[in-house]
């Protein structure tokens, strides 16, 4: 502390320690919050086709085409811990093959915002819908679940699922346009 | 230090920004109150705007203030108990031979330093 230099390493130290411990405060001042939402999700149009799965092994698996309608409002998890949510749709199911299938269908970023309601209409999948097999023909109840990091400022990656499911019956004869 | 020192300007070389060892125990204690106070502001501000970019910048703000208290030395914050040398040994009058050999003696040890 005898010369500048000394006094202003030994500030800028202590200083960075100081923002260090703000920026724990701040995280535990958000760790124990609810984050759960509910959402309103429609699916419709679903489509089946038998088709060669050419990237595995070359064998007829079910593609499904579908659309869906999501209205979500997220306003009341964003707080000055989280940067933004990563929100992706699933499509769960059991078939003879597998006891779990879960299939990505859709995902999204939401930044934070004064209020951030997501109302989307008739939106198409993001990522192919594609069996492990040929299951999903009449299939009886595949589950649409809405899952979300929470991605904060500072802390852990939190994954949430989203209050309610919907449970979908699938169709029963394939489609053999190419129209989706 | 000394190479900044070094690549001043001229005038500038001369100027030093030592300080007592009374200056620094204040400048420590000056900044570790300052900036522990900002945090716990800064906590406040960021909770209740729920923006953690103003907790920091109440950190960064306390900081720069720190700055401009305690790096320069100031001579009335921090020079005010200056420390007391002992007088240099060639000053003293040389009196005896034997007094003389004694003085080259303790020249040659505290050149050893």
């Amino acid at each position: 502390m005898h010369n500048l230099l000394s006094r202003a390493n030994s500030l800028l130290a202590f200083t960075l320690w100081v923002m260090a411990a703000v920026t724990a405060a701040c995280f535990l001042s958000t760790v124990f919050l609810d984050y759960t939402v509910s959402n309103h999700l429609e699916v419709n149009d679903i489509k089946i086709r038998n088709v060669r799965d050419y990237a595995t092994d070359d064998k007829q698996a079910d593609l499904a085409t579908l659309a869906f309608n999501l209205k979500v409002d997220f306003s009341r998890l964003f707080n000055w811990n989280v940067k933004q949510l990563f929100v992706y749709l699933v499509a769960e199911y059991k078939s003879a093959g597998n006891a779990v299938n879960q299939v990505v269908i859709w995902d999204r970023i939401v930044e934070r915002a004064e209020r951030v309601v997501m109302d989307e209409i008739g939106v198409k999948t993001k990522y192919y819908f594609l069996d492990d097999g040929a299951h999903l023909l009449k299939h009886d109840n595949v589950t649409f679940v809405l899952r979300y990091n929470v991605i904060p400022n500072a802390g852990y990656l939190r994954l949430v699922q989203s209050t309610n499911q919907l449970v979908v019956p699938f169709p029963t004869t394939y489609t053999t346009t190419r129209r989706s | 230090m000394d190479g900044m020192i070094a690549m001043l300007p001229a005038p500038l070389q001369q100027l030093s920004s030592h300080i007592d060892f009374q200056g620094q125990k204040v400048a420590e204690r000056t900044y570790q109150v300052i900036l522990t106070l900002a945090g716990i502001i800064g906590f406040f501000v960021g909770y209740s705007t729920q923006q953690l970019s103003y907790a920091m910048y109440t950190v960064m703000g306390a900081a720069v203030f720190t700055a401009l208290i305690i790096l320069p030395p100031w001579p009335f914050l921090f020079r005010k108990n200056p420390i007391v040398w002992q007088t240099p040994i060639e000053e003293q009058e040389a009196s005896s031979s034997s007094d003389n050999e004694k003085k080259d003696k303790k020249k040659e040890t505290k050149k050893t330093k």
